[in-house]
């Protein structure tokens, strides 16, 4: 489903993705972490068609993203970390927007809007957009991915600004779509997110991929054998020392 | 008075950040052309105030007061309309409110700065002062009076954006100020032009002194300050009040509006028809028609075309005074345009559609509406004054011109996007400079050979063919090619990135 062949991303002489080649089953929730500025999101930003690539292939759906970029935008949903939407239009007339926009209009698709604000208790889209809250945004670019039930999901930090209700019913929704097939890939700093949803880990570090595998794989590549993910993943990341001497000095 | 020091340093920097890959945007930037456009005013008005002076002492004193009225509404309007913006919440003042500054000090900062956006009315202002001061007796008086008039004219500024700001929405700001911004160069005008019988009484067929009725009176109280007598007193003492019901008013301010919230949801039915590109014109439409930048553009030049046309008496001046106010202002609508989308463009760029499709109604919307509003104004002139049906070639020669400018503003923005809500300056000034000059350039080089070949007005045939026909065709042939590839440059922008 997707697929990311020797992928590099440059800007000027900066390497933000270095050769970096992965693999993502149809039904799998795959985990994408990394420390700040290790390259997750212009990772991402490259396999939903918003970057180039400096080099390197991409396949999502078994579909070329240089031949078939808008075909593959069709069949993917991207909810981005930042609800970056436009703020001039309310929320049902942004709704309205991309039903038109990936060309959907029939009354299935009325009907599970009802259902996903009901579940999330979106009660505001007469609303401006411009006067909603972070999580209230997040909350309705969530409605427009999931409303589509799109075969791809990506998600760079989708708890973000949601409430603990919303953030749990994501979760367990984002479960029953892989299990129905589909294919979810995910960005978040809270560990026990990734440990307790995702299928499979990949760990990328200053723009090149430094782990993969499932929780058993990744506790067996270094010895870490009784390590919870937060463990695993500092000592991939950074030492345990370096960090105990910062604390101590500060 | 160090904790407004510190603001300045590095406060400065939220209102004015730069873009990527620019340098720090300069306090400078600012200040200079504001300057230039001081010096300018006090050379130009230097001679005439001289000249008026000569003619009646009285006269530079009229002068001096329309400018005052005048200059001083535009200060007033502009810097309330921005600083009930800056008062209430927004990311600046939530990130000041942290820390450890006195709410009056903050008040006073914002102040400064919404003093600073008004520089051009304010260094406009001191350049026609300046010149009248040279022609006045007791130059030093007059220049304490011009003192004077500043700190009445931000005191007054400030205690009114203090009490309207507590009290209405900002949406109901926005649109009141944008009214008063149109409204009041015309309403001036009008209230000079109705009282011109009483001028012509009072102060002989002098036009410029027509202006003596409206600003000269003692009621005008926008120009105590540097009138003769007891006024200027009254003017201090009402701006020493303003000042200290100033901080007085501003240790309780809450730099928030008074949003309704509405209790319920409305019913509303989720429509759409499943045609991507009517559903990008539908929005930017919308956008369009939300944004008062935008409604301002529009309907300024309608009314100043209006209003040259009333007073004139003169379609000809009508038409061609509003002309190229209309195409440099598409460019900034179709800015506007772009900008709206390009703060959403990763969100954008993640949608099924190429970005040329997106990006194509902020090139055909504001071009579009402007054509209708020429075509409406060319066809009620023709029915009111008798336009001939031959000044209706202007219209698809101002049709080439608005798709040029709207794709130099659309061009514009794409290298240079915005990366704040505040679309206030979504032009810089270079790029304003390039729309006006490109604009005014071809407009001469094209409608004006016309009219004068439409007049008959050549002394040779050479010069008939040459200037009349040759001038015109050859730069419409320029403006298509430069608008070709201003159309390639926008929809290759990002293939390159």
């Amino acid at each position: 489903m997707i697929k990311a062949m020797n992928l590099t991303k440059k800007f000027g002489d900066f390497t933000a993705v270095d050769n970096l080649n992965l693999e993502v089953s149809s039904g799998e929730i795959f985990g994408f972490l990394g420390p700040n500025g290790a390259g997750k999101t212009t990772t991402i930003k490259m396999l939903t068609g918003v970057l180039k690539p400096t080099h390197g292939d991409i396949y999502i759906l078994g579909l070329n993203m240089k031949e078939n970029e808008i075909k593959i935008k069709r069949g993917i949903g991207v909810v981005n970390e930042e609800p970056k939407i436009y703020s001039h239009l309310k929320g049902y007339e942004y709704l309205e927007f991309i039903m038109d926009i990936f060309q959907m209009n029939d009354s299935q698709i009325k009907k599970r809007i009802v259902e996903l604000c009901d579940a999330f208790e979106i009660d505001y889209l007469d609303k401006m957009i411009a006067d909603m809250s972070h999580g209230m945004k997040q909350k309705l670019v969530l409605i427009s991915v999931l409303m589509r039930k799109p075969k791809v999901i990506f998600l760079d930090e989708p708890t973000v600004g949601l409430d603990a209700k919303s953030a749990k019913i994501l979760k367990e929704l984002l479960k029953k779509y892989a299990e129905q097939g589909a294919t979810i890939f995910l960005t978040t700093h809270i560990l026990e997110i990734a440990e307790k949803m995702c299928d499979r880990i990949a760990i990328i570090n200053k723009g090149s991929k430094i782990a993969e595998g499932t929780m058993d794989e990744l506790r067996k590549i270094g010895k870490y054998e009784n390590m919870n993910l937060e463990e695993l993943f500092l000592e991939l990341t950074a030492s345990s020392e370096e960090i105990k001497s910062i604390v101590e000095q500060l | 008075m160090r904790e407004f020091l510190i603001l300045l340093k590095y406060g400065m920097a939220f209102s004015h950040a730069p873009r990527r890959g620019k340098k720090r945007v300069s306090l400078y930037s600012y200040i200079v052309p504001a300057a230039v456009i001081g010096l300018v005013a006090f050379y130009t008005t230097r001679s005439t105030f001289s000249t008026l002076s000569q003619v009646d002492p009285l006269a530079p004193k009229i002068f001096i007061n329309f400018w005052t009225t005048l200059l001083s509404m535009f200060f007033i309007v502009g810097f309330i309309g921005l600083s009930i913006n800056s008062f209430t919440l927004n990311e600046e003042i939530e990130f000041l409110l942290n820390l450890p500054i006195r709410r009056t000090v903050l008040l006073f900062y914002q102040i400064f700065v919404s003093t600073l956006t008004q520089f051009f009315a304010l260094f406009l202002y001191i350049g026609i002062y300046a010149s009248y001061t040279m022609v006045s007796n007791n130059s030093f008086l007059v220049l304490f009076k011009g003192i004077m008039q500043l700190i009445f004219m931000i005191s007054l500024a400030s205690i009114l954006t203090i009490l309207i700001g507590k009290r209405i929405k900002k949406a109901t700001v926005r649109k009141i100020v944008m009214v008063i911004n149109i409204v009041t160069p015309f309403l001036i005008f009008l209230l000079i032009g109705s009282n011109e019988s009483i001028t012509k009484n009072a102060m002989g067929e002098s036009g410029i002194l027509r202006y003596i009725a409206f600003s000269f009176s003692n009621y005008n109280f926008l120009t105590w300050a540097i009138k003769d007598g007891i006024f200027p007193i009254i003017s201090l003492v009402i701006s020493i009040i303003f000042v200290v019901s100033f901080v007085f008013l501003s240790k309780d301010v809450e730099f928030s509006q008074s949003e309704s919230k509405s209790g319920k949801t409305k019913d509303f039915k989720l429509m759409g028809s499943g045609v991507p590109i009517k559903a990008i014109y539908i929005k930017d439409i919308k956008t369009a028609l939300r944004i008062d930048q935008f409604i301002f553009f529009i309907i300024y030049p309608v009314a100043f075309g209006i209003f040259m046309a009333v007073m004139n008496n003169d379609i000809f001046t009508a038409i061609f005074a509003s002309m190229p106010v209309i195409i440099i202002y598409v460019a900034i609508e179709s800015a506007i345009l772009t900008a709206k989308e390009y703060l959403y463009i990763e969100t954008v760029k993640t949608y099924p559609i190429s970005l040329g499709k997106i990006l194509m109604p902020k090139i055909i919307i504001p071009t579009t509406l402007n054509t209708i509003i020429l075509l409406v104004e060319f066809i009620i002139f023709s029915f009111l004054k008798g336009l001939q049906f031959k000044f209706f070639i202007f219209l698809p020669i101002s049709f080439v011109l608005l798709i040029m400018n709207s794709l130099m503003g659309a061009y514009q923005t794409v290298k240079n996007p915005p990366k704040t809500e505040n679309i206030s300056r979504v032009l810089g000034f270079g790029s304003i400079m390039l729309v006006e000059g490109i604009t005014l350039g071809s407009v001469f080089a094209v409608i004006f050979p016309l009219m004068k070949l439409f007049a008959n007005d050549f002394e040779s045939t050479i010069q008939r063919y040459l200037v009349g026909y040759l001038l015109p065709i050859a730069t419409l042939i320029a403006c298509l090619m430069y608008s070709r590839y201003l159309y390639l440059k926008l929809i290759g922008y990002h293939e390159s990135q």
